[in-house]
């Protein structure tokens, strides 16, 4: 459980560097524990996969984890890093 | 049902002596959840609506009995967490620790329980008396997804019941788990979350420092207490801080970070992040042990809605659509229902001054009170038109789709997309765009969006727009109108910016939204949703305006016209009738006379008033931004309501009721003041705040402070700006 950070060996990226329609797994969250725990309690946790269901440009980014759609606003698109998720 | 609860308490004498005759239950749920849909189920129309003490977050409570038992259910507000994080989430975690409600009913999405059981978790560590509601069970069935509910609540420790709130299924069931387990509540199996080693140590070293180093008594279970301080929260580390003195609370302080940096060393992750992995782990599972067939999140029908409600290019149009059909629905078809109100408080007016005949009683009930409380109580319609416009696109869904639309621009200056919504509505009328004010979280950003809705032009400030600028620009007075409407949009960005970084500094709430499933809202919902709103709307601002309108009518009514003063008038009126009846003047002529006469005595009233005398005082105070006293008298009784700044200054240049329309009363405006003038009070019209009922709403949503603070600031705002604007043009021209 505690393993969870850059096991995967491929580029972390951030959110805000993610491409739609492409599935990410969350790496880590940079940020206090407040951001943390808002995150968290809203299944952004490591190793969870998501899916960038939409970018618009410049504005926030809906992404779907653990059968939600959520919202993201730009600034939190810089604290969330993530690795590419190739799916089989 | 009473005679089984008679036989039963012959039977045992202990057992009815032991049986409370009342139950607290609370509903606690993530938003989204259908919590609302079950406590509507539950109880029906006996609800209750308030405020939690301090916050503006509502309180909706119900009754109901069952089985010879006094229920009493609470509505605890949709938290995805019970971390200090939010309101909401610090009003849930409070009532169940401090008010502890004999059983605690959490309504779980069963389409999506691995989400939904998150806060689970966190129920059962406040050990709770915990029934879970599998709502939208139906979506399971379909599905084809089996569950072992019984494997699943021996898990967690809390009964299931399955629920449809939407189709009323499932009621009374869970009605009668919550009695059975309220019955059972000592033998109940506790469970507990483990948080893995690092995390455990770290916790049974805390817990044992508190209470075998410290010896500190808190009302609070120690291992939850250990959890909630490794997991940095705020609240209660506040609250640790108010019951230690200074020496002790350093020294946990310290003993707690250290922790913290242990664990951060040797598993590289922040406590936080673990202790939410366990939890999630948890969660997982246990609905591995407990579930055949994983329900599978595929791309649904909103997903397919979403590419086009949130399309890059079509979203904007659509949301200016649907936003510009809803200020037709409220402005356009509301006024019908306005009108008629109206007509109704202008009717029984006219039928209570025929009853009562003239006298002071019936001025006060008429011009005061019916004036007053009806002026405001006509909006009802309107509100509640928008309160339903609300409800729908709350409960569709398509509110937070808004928010998302609007984030980017709002971003701009300096707040999120869900402050787009009251905004505009400010510019019907400010008082229901105070209270839509309530969607937004976080209290800085509702703060600042409260305070810059002032300067959205609203409704009332309409006809004084259409006097000054008909008076003075002809031909564009559209244009000078729209000048204004864009003035105060600056303003709103500019102080944005400005109340940003004095006032409310920190950035603004990050923002993270969940986009729900669309769904299709029921009516009765709706209804509900509306109806407790305008409710609070008719009660409290009703209350306040009472007050308010006395006293105004006490102003403007005090010191009385004595009867020498009366007399010149009344000999005028004499005069005339007698014309009339020699027939030297028509009957035209008569009432033209009659209606000058009172217009004349009018004007003399206002003088003779503390109102009157009020604007003469202040004249020094409006002389430099080249207002005269009769424009001093009409902002003060504008604060009672914009609209009423033309009636008043009607009344000034005794113009009389039947003339307000005509051009005479332009043409007086023209011939006193300059266009300089007339603009310039159309600015300062603008920036102050609009008017008493807005203050008493902006008090009830934010407290007096903040009300203060609005009414202040917009006086000092349109005082600087309307003295610049004057003392610079003198001086350029």
């Amino acid at each position: 459980m505690y393993s969870s950070n850059v096991s995967d060996s491929s580029r972390v990226i951030l959110l805000s560097q993610s491409e739609q329609n492409k599935d990410y797994r969350v790496v880590r969250i940079i940020g206090g524990s407040v951001l943390q725990s808002r995150l968290h309690s809203m299944g952004i946790v490591p190793d969870e996969i998501l899916r960038v269901v939409l970018k618009t440009g410049g504005g926030p980014i809906a992404i779907a984890i653990k059968g939600v759609r959520i919202a993201l606003g730009r600034g939190i698109s810089h604290k969330i890093e993530l690795t590419e998720q190739i799916s089989k | 049902m009473t005679i089984s609860i008679k036989k039963k308490n012959k039977s045992s004498y202990y057992e009815k002596f032991q049986d409370k005759r009342e139950i607290t239950i609370a509903i606690a749920g993530i938003p989204n959840s259908g919590k609302t849909t079950i406590f509507n189920n539950l109880t029906g129309a006996r609800q209750h609506v308030g405020n939690y003490p301090g916050v503006t977050v509502e309180q909706k409570s119900g009754e109901l009995n069952f089985r010879g038992y006094r229920m009493q259910v609470i509505d605890l507000p949709g938290a995805y967490s019970l971390t200090a994080y939010s309101a909401e989430e610090v009003i849930t975690r409070d009532y169940i620790m401090k008010q502890k409600p004999d059983a605690v009913i959490n309504v779980v999405d069963a389409s999506n329980l691995a989400r939904n059981l998150y806060l689970t978790t966190q129920l059962i560590e406040m050990d709770t008396n915990l029934v879970i509601a599998f709502n939208m069970s139906d979506i399971l069935q379909k599905e084809g997804i089996k569950i072992d509910t019984i494997l699943l609540s021996q898990l967690l420790g809390a009964s299931i019941v399955n629920t449809v709130g939407s189709k009323n299924t499932g009621t009374t069931e869970l009605l009668e788990i919550v009695l059975k387990s309220v019955k059972e509540k000592n033998n109940k199996k506790k469970v507990r979350i483990s948080y893995g080693d690092e995390l455990e140590n770290e916790i049974t070293r805390i817990s044992g420092y508190i209470e075998s180093d410290l010896k500190l008594l808190t009302k609070y279970d120690i291992r939850w207490l250990s959890v909630k301080l490794l997991e940095q929260d705020q609240s209660i580390m506040d609250e640790l801080e108010s019951i230690t003195d200074s020496e002790n609370h350093k020294k946990i302080t310290s003993f707690i970070e250290n922790s913290i940096k242990h664990i951060k060393n040797i598993t590289g992750t922040e406590p936080v992040t673990l202790i939410a992995e366990a939890r999630y782990g948890f969660v997982n599972g246990a609905l591995k042990e407990s579930i055949k067939k994983a329900p599978e999140h595929k791309i649904t029908l909103s997903d397919r809605i979403d590419s086009v409600l949130l399309n890059r290019y079509l979203g904007l149009p659509i949301f200016a659509l649907i936003m510009w059909g809803i200020f037709q629905l409220v402005f356009k078809l509301g006024d019908y229902p306005t009108r008629w109100l109206q007509i109704g408080f202008d009717k029984l007016g006219s039928l209570i001054s025929g009853a009562m005949g003239p006298g002071l009683l019936q001025s006060l009930i008429v011009d005061g009170i019916i004036g007053g409380v009806g002026g405001v109580l006509v909006f009802t319609p309107k509100i509640m038109l928008l309160f339903i416009s609300i409800a729908v696109l709350e409960d569709t869904g398509y509110m937070s789709r808004a928010a998302f639309i609007m984030d980017r621009i709002m971003h701009g200056i300096g707040l999120h997309g869900k402050s787009f919504v009251p905004m505009l509505i400010g510019f019907g009328c400010t008082v229901p765009a105070y209270m839509c004010g309530r969607t937004l979280e976080n209290k800085n950003d509702r703060l600042i969006t409260m305070h810059i809705n002032t300067f959205m032009s609203c409704g009332g400030r309409l006809p004084i727009y259409i006097l000054f600028a008909g008076a003075f620009f002809g031909r564009y007075a559209g244009n000078v109108i729209f000048s204004i409407y864009i003035i105060g949009i600056l303003m709103a960005v500019a102080f944005a910016k400005i109340l940003r970084v004095t006032r409310f500094k920190g950035e603004s709430e990050p923002f993270v939204m969940e986009l729900p499933v669309y769904r299709l809202p029921t009516f009765k919902g709706i209804l509900m949703h509306m109806w407790e709103r305008t409710w609070l709307y008719i009660k409290k601002a009703g209350t306040v305006i009472l007050a308010i309108s006395i006293i105004v009518w006490i102003l403007f009514t005090f010191p009385q016209v004595t009867a020498a003063e009366k007399q010149p008038f009344q000999d005028r009126l004499a005069l005339a009738r007698q014309q009339y009846e020699d027939s030297s003047i028509s009957s035209g002529q008569l009432s033209e006379i009659e209606s000058q006469i009172d217009a004349g005595l009018g004007a003399l009233k206002l003088e003779k008033s503390a109102a009157g005398k009020l604007g003469h005082f202040l004249e020094p105070v409006f002389k430099p931004l080249g207002f005269d006293w009769r424009l001093a008298i009409a902002s003060i009784a504008g604060i009672a309501g914009k609209e009423v700044v033309v009636s008043t200054l009607g009344t000034i240049f005794s113009i009389s009721d039947s003339d307000r329309n005509s051009g005479e009363f332009m043409g007086a405006i023209k011939n006193t003041y300059s266009p300089l003038i007339g603009y310039n009070f159309m600015i300062f019209s603008l920036l102050y705040f609009p008017c008493i009922a807005s203050l008493a709403v902006f008090r009830r949503e934010a407290g007096t402070k903040e009300m203060l603070f609005q009414a202040l600031f917009t006086l000092g705002l349109a005082w600087v700006v309307s003295l610049i604007i004057y003392q610079a043009s003198r001086l350029f021209s």
